[in-house]
């Protein structure tokens, strides 16, 4: 069963680590549930991390504006076991 | 399946599934970035279709064959997944295992949303439902309804004299919850207090435009100036479309629109320059495509009405309930595990709602609430489904947006969702904000239904009242048209 390479919260218990620390594909891969946590039969494909800085969300019909958003953009794909389908592996339109 | 991950620093320990809507399972970055907003690692996925992906395009293997993985997927497994996963990830990724997590979504996303409630009891703190797309096997053949209804009298009316109906209505009812703002805000009323008939006589004059439907996102024809008055028939129409289909026998088959709504994109004519009439529109994009791909299994997206009556939409309706009843209806009403894991449900309808009835919102919860209480008084009932389940109906909002001008809407409804989840802060009124015109940013109160808005003498803020017996019942049509009740499985 593979654990995921955590970054360990420091001694006040606040979680100190920064954005290039998560958002990486390695860091993203190891956070995958797997295991007795993983669902069954479905099987991870390629997996993507990309940060973005400073980014500024308008106000919706459905959450007010909000500015200076740091964030991992991440897409992951899988596959049923068996099946030959693939969830998410198209190319993102954003 | 597509997340975003706020950074560390900005992250609040929550985690945010979205929704569609139309025939879409996901609203990508817009839906994304509403978790953002609440320190939310949020995600949506793209159902196996692709980013961009619609339903319909993917549904048919070929002719005949329906994908029944695919219609699954969508109905409720990929969101689920993408849920599972996603808060594993925020776990992981943030070295904490406290997690808060939640789900917004509107119409289709709406029906998505309930899709995750009705089934995985645990999996969501709180969810924000908006103008769900349940009971599809209802939902989309209603949007038929007109063109069945106008290809059976033969006749179509303008634009024009469906607004100027639209208009009498407003004059009449506006002032009903006591404050004239060009919002009808008690549309329960405005049925017992108006007849669209005495608009009948009406002269109605508009110049050429060319026309957009909110529903198929197309722009038709221009429209020649309309001059005229509003006869028998444009009112007969509006009648129609506002009362829903009853079927041969008189038996009412679903709901319709409530007083105050503008249906004219609804049931407006297509102006002939060859005739120099109104003749009967093609039906509505998704109106035809569930038809034709998703229950004759037909590669087509272009529905013909020849020889189709109510009693067609009647089979139609019938068909989808048995072919979709554990998938696309969603409309599982017994909400007893949701409710002991303490979840909570904020789920709000626009009041002008013109695309999905505001009234299949309400009889959802109605039948809820019959089923989880069966032995309890109407209050007692009530007070215990709001302890985890309220239902606001949002004035003058139209189809998951605001509509009126001086009309508010619920834009921080995860905000209050959140705060009712972690704070314990009941929303007993929905905090909702003028978005819009003169009044732009202006707060407003949405009553937890079914109480209504009345404002009294020179008061700053209006009061929920309960409706009085004939207004409330109302809220609650006798569907008997189909042998089983369209209220839900119960």
């Amino acid at each position: 069963m593979k654990q995921p390479l955590l970054i360990a919260a420091g001694a006040s218990g606040t979680f100190a680590a920064s954005l290039s620390n998560i958002c990486n594909v390695d860091y993203i891969t190891d956070s995958l549930p797997s295991g007795d946590s993983a669902i069954q039969g479905l099987v991870y494909g390629d997996v993507t991390a990309q940060p973005v800085y400073n980014s500024s969300v308008e106000a919706g019909n459905n959450y007010p504006a909000s500015t200076g958003n740091n964030f991992c953009n991440v897409t992951v794909a899988y596959s049923h076991a068996g099946k030959n389908d693939a969830v998410s592996v198209g190319s993102i339109e954003s | 399946m597509w997340y975003y991950f706020p950074e560390p620093a900005q992250y609040k320990g929550r985690f945010l599934a979205t929704g569609g809507g139309g025939f879409a399972i996901n609203s990508g970055a817009s839906g994304l970035m509403g978790g953002l907003v609440y320190g939310a690692a949020a995600g949506c996925t793209d159902g196996g279709m692709g980013w961009g992906g619609q339903l319909n395009n993917f549904v048919l293997k070929g002719n005949g064959s329906l994908d029944y993985d695919l219609i699954n997927n969508f109905g409720y497994l990929s969101i689920h997944e993408m849920t599972q996963i996603g808060k594993a990830m925020s776990r992981n990724i943030y070295n904490s295992s406290k997690l808060y997590s939640y789900y917004q979504g509107c119409s289709e996303g709406g029906r998505e949303g309930w899709s995750q409630v009705q089934r995985y009891a645990d999996q969501f703190d709180g969810a924000a439902i908006g103008a769900p797309a349940f009971r599809q096997s209802h939902q989309q053949p209603n949007h038929d309804w007109p063109q069945i209804y106008e290809q059976s009298i033969g006749y179509a009316p303008s634009t024009c004299a469906l607004e100027k109906i639209v208009n009498e209505t407003l004059a009449a009812c506006d002032a009903l919850d006591g404050k004239v703002d060009g919002i009808v805000a008690r549309s329960d009323l405005c049925s017992l207090h108006w007849d669209p008939k005495k608009a009948i006589g009406k002269s109605y004059a508009c110049a050429s435009s060319t026309s957009f439907n909110p529903i198929t996102g197309g722009s038709g024809a221009t429209t020649p100036a309309a001059n005229g008055t509003v006869n028998e028939k444009d009112v007969a129409v509006f009648l129609a479309v506002q009362n829903g289909p009853y079927d041969s026998q008189n038996r009412h088959l679903y709901v319709g629109f409530l007083p105050g709504t503008d249906t004219s994109s609804n049931a407006a004519g297509t102006y002939s320059e060859t005739t120099g009439a109104y003749e009967v529109a093609e039906v509505s994009d998704i109106g035809a495509e569930w038809i034709t791909e998703l229950l004759q299994e037909v590669n087509s997206t272009t529905l013909s009405l020849d020889g189709v009556t109510v009693e067609t939409l009647r089979g139609w309706m019938l068909e989808g309930m048995q072919k979709y009843a554990g998938t696309l209806n969603t409309v599982w009403t017994d909400l007893q595990d949701f409710n002991e894991a303490g979840g909570k449900v904020i789920h709000y309808h626009g009041e002008a709602d013109n695309s999905i009835p505001t009234l299949s919102s309400v009889i959802y919860q109605e039948q809820v609430r019959r089923v989880m209480y069966p032995d309890a008084s109407y209050e007692d009932s009530l007070e215990k489904l709001h302890e985890f389940y309220r239902l606001y109906i949002v004035p003058g909002a139209a189809h998951c947006s605001p509509s009126a001008e001086n009309g508010s809407f619920p834009q921080t409804v995860l905000g209050s969702v959140i705060e009712w989840v972690e704070n314990e802060v009941v929303p007993v009124r929905l905090n909702a904000t003028v978005l819009q015109g003169p009044n732009e940013g202006r707060a407003d109160k949405i009553c937890t239904f079914p109480y209504r808005p009345m404002w009294s003498g020179d008061a700053t803020e209006h009061e929920c009242v309960m409706p009085e017996k004939d207004a409330l019942e109302f809220w609650f049509p006798v569907l008997d048209s189909l042998p089983l009740n369209s209220y839900g499985n119960a």
